[in-house]
């Protein structure tokens, strides 16, 4: 071996080992997902990891689960579990229990974002209350997860159960169409929605850039990019490129019914005032100052 | 081509920028720190400039003995807060040991005042070049609504003035540096601008960034660049790393300046540099303080420090304003 290639590959090795990358890739457990779920009053946890030592072509996976007192030590259990050095660069969904409280999603948040590292902008939702069976369904969970974040282009990241003090909102899951919406307040029971009032929900918290949904009944579909602008307690609703597709042999006026649907849906949503999910009332204090009284809110819809 | 008179206004400006870059919490909420920031920025510029009056007048060995110990002892922290933050990120992967030669071998280059010169303003432009691009990539994260609207009360602006007010010993090593001139018009001022006008900056990037949870952040910056993604660099947290740890070297450098100028007498000529038979004294001594201070609470040692150099300066000026005295009573 040349001088040359000898220095080389000393430079390399030394690079290699200060990196901490001296252990060989295959050994690391890449996790993928994180989904814990709660029963009889304790935590389940499981872990989907990426299978390195599948054969076929394309990405497999495998899964890690354990169940414990608390959400902490049931993930330390499924951890254990575990042969190789666990790898959380590459996590990208973390689910939360169905049906859970702010407490319990700061409680999780905080869990995730120590062991998330560095991965802090991963996607949450909350789980479905169906029956999972961890080894069976955590790969398609973890599938359909991410098919939804793509279809109705939603994005909620970890980072955002944290930005506000009296609250969180956060997409949950559904297996059959669409997602349904979580709003948990600090200080107040947690209400979910679905249907409409879900995706107006994610787009008022910015989570979302698209309405994708049944309206009127079932009756027709309705495609459209949305954009929201808010001028003291008006909020405007931008809707763009709108497609309206009816379900069937209907002749109606699509536009005038979904307007109808959505100021339904924005006065549900807004009655409750436990948190300030919609930021109505930043932008009322910006503009009076706090303390100040909120009136109660308005929706403009716009169709460009 | 070398300068014939070069500024050190960058290094000091790196040393001071990359203290806000190495938090380990927000300490402030920018709105009150805005407001501090304008009465504190001038107070540490007269501090800092009423401290070089004194020290001309009062700089005795003992003065230059505790001034080089402080020196020593935040060369220390800053090794130990650069480890510690390494640990935190990577668990395990990196060694005091190997944050130390990391950090301290550079040094050996920058030993001239002309090398350290040039390698302060590269370090600068890299670190705004890497700050840019850091929030480019978060900028969709960033969010209006994420700003508090809460009135702020009293022990806000209790809690950013503290901050601002810590003296770091950059306010002080002007007053060693050879030629008046060298230093440009209102340094001290300058440095104290800009240095609060950046953390002032910072927090509020990070209130965009974290909402209400800014302050329980740890390493908010870090975690702030992680999420950053450019098609060039998958995250830019490594970037961002490299650049602090070349920023530390720099400050380290400086130090080792002010040391040769404050141990090695006033005559030396201005392109000075610590000698190569005596340098391995100062890795070799850091590294030991290093491994020796290895559980130190590195909170607590950074409050202390601060109220040791408050106490220094204070030491200077009584012993400044008496040499004044003197004087002044013997030409009576």
């Amino acid at each position: 071996m040349s001088v040359p290639k000898a220095k080389a590959l000393l430079t390399v090795c030394a690079a290699l080992l200060l990196c901490g990358c001296g252990q060989a890739l295959s050994e690391r457990e890449i996790v993928r997902a994180v989904f814990f779920a709660r029963q009889q009053g304790a935590y389940s946890a499981c872990l989907l990891l990426a299978d390195q030592n599948a054969e076929s072509d394309g990405v497999q996976y495998k899964t890690a689960s354990a169940r414990g007192d608390t959400a902490a030590q049931a993930l330390h259990l499924a951890e254990d579990a575990l042969p190789g050095r666990l790898y959380y660069g590459l996590l990208d969904l973390a689910a939360l229990p169905p049906g859970c409280d702010w407490a319990d999603a700061q409680t999780l948040g905080s869990l995730l974002y120590d062991k998330a590292q560095p991965a802090p902008e991963l996607s949450v939702f909350v789980l479905d209350t169906a029956d999972h069976s961890w080894a069976a369904d955590a790969a398609s969970l973890y599938e359909d997860m991410k098919a939804v974040e793509r279809e109705y282009n939603l994005h909620c990241g970890l980072q955002q159960l944290f930005t506000q003090a009296d609250g969180c909102a956060v997409p949950a899951y559904r297996a059959d169409s669409g997602y349904d919406f979580a709003l948990l307040a600090a200080d107040g029971a947690s209400v979910y929605v679905s249907g409409l009032q879900a995706q107006l929900a994610a787009a008022l918290c910015g989570q979302t850039g698209r309405f994708f949904t049944a309206f009127a009944g079932g009756q027709a579909v309705c495609d459209t990019r949305v954009n929201v602008t808010a001028e003291d307690t008006t909020v405007q609703l931008h809707l763009r490129d709108t497609d309206f597709q009816p379900l069937g042999a209907y002749n109606e006026d699509w536009q005038a019914l979904l307007c109808t649907e959505l100021q339904q849906a924005f006065s549900a949503l807004t009655t409750d005032d436990a948190a300030d999910f919609f930021h109505l009332q930043f932008w009322h204090v910006n503009l009076w100052g706090p303390g100040s009284a909120l009136p109660v809110p308005r929706l403009e819809i716009l169709f460009e | 081509m070398k300068r014939e008179r070069p500024s050190l206004f960058a290094a000091l400006l790196v040393s001071l920028l990359v203290n806000v870059l190495l938090r380990s919490q927000t300490a402030y909420w920018p709105r009150a720190g805005l407001f501090s920031a304008v009465v504190c920025a001038p107070l540490l510029a007269g501090v800092g400039w009423l401290f070089a009056r004194s020290w001309r007048l009062a700089a005795d060995p003992v003065y230059k003995l505790l001034f080089g110990a402080l020196l020593v002892y935040t060369s220390v922290l800053e090794l130990l807060r650069l480890w510690q933050l390494a640990d935190r990120l990577y668990p395990g992967a990196v060694t005091l040991t190997s944050v130390c030669l990391l950090v301290v071998l550079p040094v050996v280059y920058l030993r001239r005042v002309s090398a350290l010169s040039q390698t302060a303003y590269a370090v600068l432009c890299l670190l705004v070049l890497a700050t840019v691009a850091m929030l480019a990539s978060v900028l969709p994260r960033l969010c209006i609504v994420n700003l508090q609207t809460a009135a702020l009360t009293q022990g806000d602006f209790l809690a950013a003035v503290r901050d601002q007010l810590t003296l770091y010993p950059e306010y002080l090593l002007p007053a060693l540096w050879p030629e008046q001139d060298k230093r440009g018009r209102h340094t001290l001022l300058r440095l104290a601008a800009w240095a609060l006008a950046f953390d002032v900056g910072m927090h509020l990037i990070l209130e965009l960034f974290y909402g209400a949870a800014m302050p329980l952040r740890i390493d908010p910056v870090h975690a702030a660049a992680r999420c950053g993604a450019l098609s060039i660099f998958n995250r830019l947290e490594w970037l961002q790393f490299i650049l602090w740890v070349m920023a530390v070297t720099v400050k380290l450098a400086l130090y080792l300046y002010a040391l040769v100028r404050l141990l090695g007498g006033q005559n030396k000529a201005e392109d000075s540099a610590a000698g190569l038979d005596r340098f391995p004294l100062y890795p070799g001594g850091v590294w030991l303080l290093c491994a020796v201070l290895r559980k130190l609470d590195l909170d607590a040692a950074l409050s202390l420090r601060n109220v040791l150099t408050w106490s220094f300066v204070g030491l200077t000026w009584i012993g400044g304003a008496a040499a004044c005295l003197y004087r002044r009573l013997r030409r009576c």
